[in-house]
């Protein structure tokens, strides 16, 4: 029972449904013991926190990539720049960049390479994800300033093989696997592979090429030729689960490969031909677990990895391509106009994390978990002799520190934490001590910034709840923020940590009957960003610094609707909006800044996704099942500078979204056999996230997987 | 900013042609009248203001940037860009050519020419013409006009180990040649600067191309401490002559030419001017530096800008020897040096006097003001007027307007605050 409560405590206070909290929660209801008789993916969605947690499994037969799915749930953005393997920057209640951190079972996602991403995740692999909207738990152990992204893979008990494979428009090939297999001696085996390959072949609508008889730009239509991506990641897990010394020891070594050609800047009239960028990185890790660890109420998580991960960016063409793919020889690189690159980034990792657990009856849960993230930024150009190497370290400490209640009987749960951020930073420079501030910042230097919080559910009676939650969080400097590049980035060792204050008040619950399930759940949220960490020109030319300034303050509501009847029909619909403000009431000069207060430019502030699943079952045998599938998304256009100064009819937007995507899906033979079809973009629309930056009209992905277990 | 120079000789010429007719007029009365239609007619100006949103422009800085123009600036109320003028910098930069009506630049594309014209508060394409051999990025080139219809482009090319130039004629903005100037790295030096500046001298057809030698890049970067002149023949393009600065000294704006600040300039006698600078142990020294006509050299025994406190960084020519300046005051303690800083301030010159004397406004010098790139002066020289902006601490953007004749400052527009005010630039309707 004891096992029981610490799982039961985990689960509800911290929402830790990492790895190890699964298991525990899945062997006990393979036990028949129902702990609460809700998914984990519900019980997320009702603790105290604010989260958004997607059921991946339910839908892994239809899916093509995690990204999409994830770009559908509320409070989310997601923006790419074009098709498969495109660079995306993903927004959580008006947060993005830095701000938001990746983790996969609660370990970074850098550890597997810096190549791996949402979108090519293999999505065999993952059971569900979890977004923490302000708020991050303690047990991730990160600098997050305005969210978290975990992706919990499956940690079923059975041995299994799950293999698809899928061809899709546009050149596109996607293979994953994933499985697991214990030995009579125990010990288990998890292999993983994924491999995504799209030449992103989509036409584009509307470029301009130039018209020789006429004298004149001419807008055509014509298909990309330079935008080929191939990912691949292979992992191999090998350990042991349930032994008296360990609940679960893994070790595993993964190898990840990114190749991707560009095919424009960051505007689409620029267009480039030969540029390419490459990535391989190997990883080596440790996992320890154990309930019971020394003591009875104690539970330890320990982990250890190593990444190696090496980045090459080719861009030694001097030539100018245009849409017609044609090109003329340039005395130029394709991306910035300068001379030939031939630029590697070696930017070894290293993480330690531990992370424990004691329990105090059945009601109450210590939380102590420390974390190590030592960064390396190891730059130089083969080809480009001008480039001075820069080798660049970087580590940083954090430790949290939760207690985790339930009170009133389950009624009422409380969480309140703190986290200390140490950043640790040894520095050799001592030039230009004006600029970089190296003066004021001697040798080696430590710096120390407390974050807390707390977050509060109540549920007074059965269909409504109310959360509230509250996170001084701290991110801390990147190595490139605080000791420049070498060449054009000035360092700038006096840099602050970004601070933001996230709040967040919601309120939920669930109407539930024989037939039919409706669920609601209304979120409101603040955050006040400060120190914000951003580049600014020098004075030199072509020099840049980081500074702080002071950055947003954001405010916004969101919505989510859920229907469910006889698990067979299920309805969605979500809906956000967010109001971001500029809070810099000063300009440069010490003046008053004509945009203090104005609506912060150039990101998505209205939109929303409604999609809707039917399934029939038994329909051509008794284990066979149809699901029919079609889903909504919409974003309200958005300016890409400050509204408000110039006439309308000149300022720049980034067009109103509004695209229908449908899937079938048909399995049989108890899900062994699946295929699917799915069409994103059914009414082929022109479709942008960024300005001028399109994106593919209609595709098809048709899909067949095989799982065995 | 360089059509200033050649709507000044425009209206130099003009205003020559008016008074010989006037005379012409007066000493025999029995001449038949010029028919109206042939008296030449000045052009319609118009003042096109140029204002950055979020932070300064200048320096390769993406920002958001709104032009309005205005009839006049010497009264009218305050110019405020809320729901007025045009956001431009989604496809071009405020770094530009101006001539007459047109404006002139490699767009944020960086495949092709463009020829633009600024009408209605809006910008229009007149002419694209993609680029054919030589390429270059924007911001980041100097140029000079030959003559009305042949504007001549120059940057470093991407190595940053040659310079190459294209011929454009304007009018359909045809690239009449193309090249790679005869110019070499030489010793250690591994590339040239980013853009030079070039100037173009009438009276024997010869150009001249400033520029120098650095190693390395960013902070560890070493520069020649003498810039260089090569002097090229504009018809062939072929390099004639080439020396030193005899002293130590840059060009100022020598990476993005003179696409946001005039500092070149020639006078009546066709003597050739260049704005540069020293370093001292005040800080940087401005300096007008004169190539004489008909010679090749800088004359070492010439320097236009006395008084100098700081770094000079736009001239403009009110002719008789007459230079209108914007120079910084360097007193890094006390004002700062930033491109923030209130530290700089307009001055006029007078070469035959070899005096400087600060601008003023109801007997007291106007403050020091912010901004270092751009130009915020105009030289209306039909009516011989200066228009210049200034942007103080205790109070929101003031233009006022200098009388050259008079000498009298007088206030004009005021610019509503909170806009980081960047251009005033002097088109024809």
């Amino acid at each position: 029972m004891l096992l029981l409560s610490a799982t039961v405590l985990t689960d509800a206070y911290c929402q830790g449904v990492n790895g190890r909290d699964t298991l525990s929660v899945d062997s006990v209801v393979l036990r028949g013991v129902t702990v609460t008789g809700k998914s984990k993916v519900q019980r997320l969605r009702e603790g105290a926190l604010a989260v958004n947690a997607i059921d991946v499994r339910s839908m892994v037969s239809s899916i093509s990539s995690l990204s999409t799915l994830v770009d559908r749930t509320a409070g989310v953005k997601i923006r790419e720049e074009g098709g498969v393997g495109s660079d995306f920057d993903l927004s959580i209640n008006g947060m993005s960049g830095n701000s938001v951190r990746y983790f996969i079972d609660g370990v970074p996602l850098d550890t597997k390479g810096s190549g791996v991403t949402l979108a090519n995740l293999p999505v065999n692999l993952i059971d569900h994800v979890e977004i923490y909207k302000g708020v991050v738990p303690t047990w991730l152990s990160s600098d997050a300033l305005g969210g978290a992204v975990n992706i919990v893979t499956n940690r079923k008990k059975v041995n299994y093989l799950d293999a698809s494979y899928g061809i899709g428009s546009f050149h596109t090939h996607r293979g994953d696997l994933s499985g697991q297999y214990v030995l009579k001696n125990g010990l288990t085996i998890r292999p993983t592979v994924g491999i995504n390959y799209s030449k992103n072949d989509y036409m584009m609508r509307g470029v301009e090429v130039w018209d020789e008889e006429s004298r004149k730009y001419v807008e055509t239509d014509r298909r990309r030729f330079h935008d080929d991506y191939f990912s691949a990641l292979a992992q191999m897990e090998v350990g042991v689960t349930d032994k008296r010394w360990a609940d679960e020891f893994f070790v595993s070594a993964s190898y990840n490969k990114v190749e991707k050609e560009i095919q424009t800047a960051q505007i689409q009239t620029k267009v480039v031909g030969e540029a390419e960028r490459k990535s391989d990185a190997w990883s080596i890790s440790a996992n320890y677990q154990k309930h019971g660890f020394l003591l009875d109420a104690l539970s330890a998580r320990l982990s250890v990895s190593h990444t190696w991960d090496h980045a090459v960016t080719a861009d030694t063409a001097f030539r100018k391509y245009n849409w017609n793919g044609e090109f003329i020889r340039s005395s130029r690189n394709e991306i910035n106009g300068r001379g030939r690159t031939l630029r590697h980034y070696k930017r070894p990792l290293t993480i330690v994390r531990a992370d424990f657990n004691y329990t105090l009856g059945a009601r109450h849960l210590l939380n102590l978990n420390y974390a190590l993230n030592r960064t390396g930024n190891n730059r130089w150009d083969e080809v480009d002799n001008t480039f001075e190497p820069a080798n660049d370290v970087l580590a940083k400490h954090i430790i949290g520190l939760a207690y985790n209640q339930l009170l009133f009987g389950e009624r009422i749960s409380n969480t309140f934490f703190i986290k200390d951020y140490i950043n640790h930073l040894s520095i050799e420079q001592t030039d230009i001590p004006t600029v970089t501030g190296s003066r004021e910042v001697m040798g080696s230097n430590t710096s120390n910034n407390l974050g807390g919080g707390v977050a509060v559910r109540y549920q007074p009676i059965e269909p409504f709840a109310v959360k509230a939650s509250y996170e001084h969080s701290v991110r801390l400097p990147l190595a490139r923020e605080l000791l420049g590049n070498g060449t054009t980035v000035y360092a700038n060792v006096t840099l602050k940590p970004e601070k933001s204050d996230n709040i967040n008040l919601g309120f939920f619950g669930t109407l539930k009957d024989k037939d039919h399930t409706f669920s609601y759940e209304v979120n409101g949220f603040l955050r006040y960003v400060d120190n914000y960490i951003q580049p600014q020109v020098s004075e030199k030319e072509g020099m840049m610094q980081y500074v702080n300034v002071p950055a947003v303050h954001i405010k916004g509501i969101e919505g989510e609707l859920r229907y469910d009847w006889q698990k067979r029909l299920q309805v969605i619909g979500n809906i956000t909006w967010q109001d971001a403000r500029d809070r810099q009431k000063l300009k440069t000069d010490g003046k008053p800044s004509v945009t203090f207060n104005n609506h912060v430019p150039n990101r998505p502030w209205f939109y929303a996704s409604a999609e809707a699943r039917y399934q029939f079952r038994h329909l051509l045998s008794k284990h066979d099942r149809l699901q029919l599938g079609i889903d909504y998304q919409w974003v309200h256009w958005f300016f890409l500078s400050w509204e408000g100064y110039g006439t309308l009819d000149t300022k720049a937007r980034i067009p109103e979204k509004n695209i229908l995507g449908a899937n079938i899906t048909y399995s049989w033979h108890r899900e062994r056999y699946n295929i699917s079809l799915d069409c994103q973009n059914l009414f082929d629309q022109t479709v942008y996230d960024n300005y001028k930056l399109q994106k593919p009209g209609r595709s098809w992905f048709l899909k067949f997987r095989l799982l065995l277990q | 900013m360089k059509k200033l120079k050649f709507f000044h000789t425009a209206m130099v010429a003009l205003a020559l042609t008016a008074a010989f007719a006037s005379c012409s007029n007066d000493d025999n009365e029995d001449q038949a009248p010029v028919p109206e239609e042939q008296i030449p007619v000045a052009p319609v100006v118009h003042y096109d203001l140029t204002v950055t949103v979020d932070k300064h422009g200048g320096m390769g800085r993406d920002v958001t940037t709104i032009m309005q123009s205005r009839e006049r600036l010497d009264a009218g109320d305050v110019v405020n860009f809320e729901n007025i003028g045009a956001e431009i910098n989604a496809d071009y930069t405020m770094e530009a050519i101006t001539r007459g009506k047109y404006y002139y630049q490699v767009p944020n594309s960086e495949d092709r020419f463009v020829k633009l014209q600024f009408k209605d508060n809006k910008m229009h394409v007149v002419q694209a013409q993609p680029f054919k051999e030589n390429t270059y990025n924007k911001r980041q080139y100097t140029h000079t006009w030959l003559n009305d219809n042949t504007l001549i482009i120059m940057a470093a090319n991407g190595n940053k180990n040659a310079i190459v130039w294209t011929k454009l004629k304007t009018d359909d903005m045809t690239i009449i040649s193309e090249g790679t100037l005869d110019l070499a790295l030489e010793g250690d030096w591994d590339s040239f600067t980013t853009s030079g500046i070039l100037a173009y001298r009438q009276n024997d057809n010869k150009l001249f191309y400033f520029y120098y030698m650095k190693k390395g890049t960013g902070r560890k970067a070493t520069k020649e401490t003498n810039f260089r002149v090569a002097v090229i023949n504009a018809e062939t393009m072929a390099v004639e002559q080439k020396s030193q600065c005899p002293f130590a000294a840059e060009m100022a704006g020598s990476a993005y030419g003179e696409l946001l600040q005039q500092t070149t300039f020639s006078d009546e006698q066709g003597n050739l001017y260049l704005a540069a600078f020293s370093d001292t142990e005040i800080g940087e020294e401005g300096k007008l530096l004169r190539i004489k006509a008909g010679e090749y050299n800088i004359d070492a025994d010439f320097n236009g800008f006395p008084n100098s406190d700081g770094k000079l960084l736009t001239t403009q020519y009110l002719g008789n020897g007459k230079v209108f300046c914007y120079s910084r005051h360097d007193d890094k303690a006390n004002l700062g040096t930033d491109i923030d800083s209130y530290a700089h301030y307009y001055s006029v010159v007078d070469m035959n006097a070899n005096t400087r004397t600060r601008m003023s406004f109801g007997g007291t010098e106007i403050p020091y003001s912010s901004g270092r790139f751009s130009q915020r002066s105009a030289f209306n020289s039909k009516e011989n007027k200066v228009y210049f902006g200034v942007n103080i601490q205790t109070s929101q953007p003031q233009i006022y307007v200098y009388d050259v004749a008079t000498g009298n400052v007088t206030e004009g527009v005021k610019v509503a605050e909170g806009y980081h005010f960047e251009q005033i630039r002097i088109m024809e309707d």
